[in-house]
């Protein structure tokens, strides 16, 4: 009897259970929020890395391929290697200047040499991107060890 | 007027949109939160160095931000060259990602690499991947 009347004061006049519904609007206005905060906050720009030291003793640094071994930080007595003084836009070998977007095909000789060692000293007017690319051209391809040295007195 | 004596027609039950909605708004939500990488202030202002064909990351962090001017910032907090170390608490991190200007000069950068309190912490350089002329 006493639950005949609790039922009966749960519904409604016409006898018939209220229904709840389940309100979708709050969900949805969360989810904006959400929304909103992700598209403002977040970056979605493609980047890359190149390492620019492994830990290695400062002032010597070493960019090798997951290939290469790591721990070797001295030049081998027979390994082959070049200098190149980058400057801005350009790579100065020796007495040769190379613009930059001629590279590939100067590490394509060098890799025809057997060269696999390269030692790069940024001038004062060397920029980032300048280092970027010349890192980024020697590691894509193959060259196994390129190590930047930091402290050039060099002019551009 | 005369009255009609027909019944009201039915109510039509309107279409409820909102799960859809729901529905559409996290789909959006999933792809920024996988795509993107959240930045703070000043992350991308600066004209970062740019390189085509290196693979894709997400933007790390511990993230040093160096202006063009040479102004650093370590995960949004303005700071010196020499606070860097204190900044990134007792146990260095395995690598200090770089979000250096590409007209930054390169003395700048390499002055970092030579820095004694950061011996021993990878530095890595982060770039802006564009398309190669070859990609179309």
């Amino acid at each position: 009897m006493a639950g005949q009347r609790a039922a009966i004061s749960l519904a409604q006049e016409g006898g018939r259970p209220r229904k709840y519904g389940f309100a979708l609007t709050p969900l949805a206005d969360a989810m904006f929020q959400l929304l909103i905060f992700f598209m403002l906050s977040s970056s979605l720009s493609p980047y890359s890395l190149i390492a620019l030291t492994r830990g290695a003793p400062a002032g010597q640094s070493a960019v090798l391929p997951a290939t290469a071994d790591a721990a070797a930080s001295t030049p081998e007595e027979n390994a082959r290697m070049v200098i190149w003084n980058v400057t801005r836009g350009q790579v100065r070998a020796g007495d040769q200047t190379v613009p930059l977007a001629d590279l590939p095909g100067v590490i394509a000789a060098l890799k025809a040499q057997e060269v696999d060692e390269v030692l790069i000293f940024p001038t004062r007017a060397a920029t980032v991107q300048d280092i970027a690319t010349v890192l980024e051209m020697l590691g894509v391809r193959g060259i196994s060890k390129v190590r930047l040295v930091s402290g050039s007195r060099v002019g551009g | 007027m005369r009255k009609a004596r027909l019944l009201p027609p039915p109510r039509r039950k309107e279409a409820d949109f909102s799960l859809a909605i729901v529905n559409i708004v996290l789909l959006l939500v999933f792809f920024f939160l996988i795509t993107g990488s959240l930045v703070q202030n000043g992350e991308i202002e600066i004209d970062l160095a740019e390189t085509a064909e290196l693979p894709l990351e997400r933007l790390p962090r511990p993230l040093l931000l160096i202006d063009a001017t040479g102004a650093m910032a370590l995960d949004g907090v303005p700071l010196q060259a020499d606070q860097i170390a204190a900044s990134l608490g007792e146990t260095l991190p395995e690598a200090l990602y770089l979000l250096a200007d590409g007209g930054l000069s390169a003395d700048r950068l390499m002055a970092l690499t030579t820095r004694p309190d950061l011996a021993g912490l990878s530095l890595r350089l982060i770039t802006l991947h564009v398309r190669s002329g070859g990609d179309g």
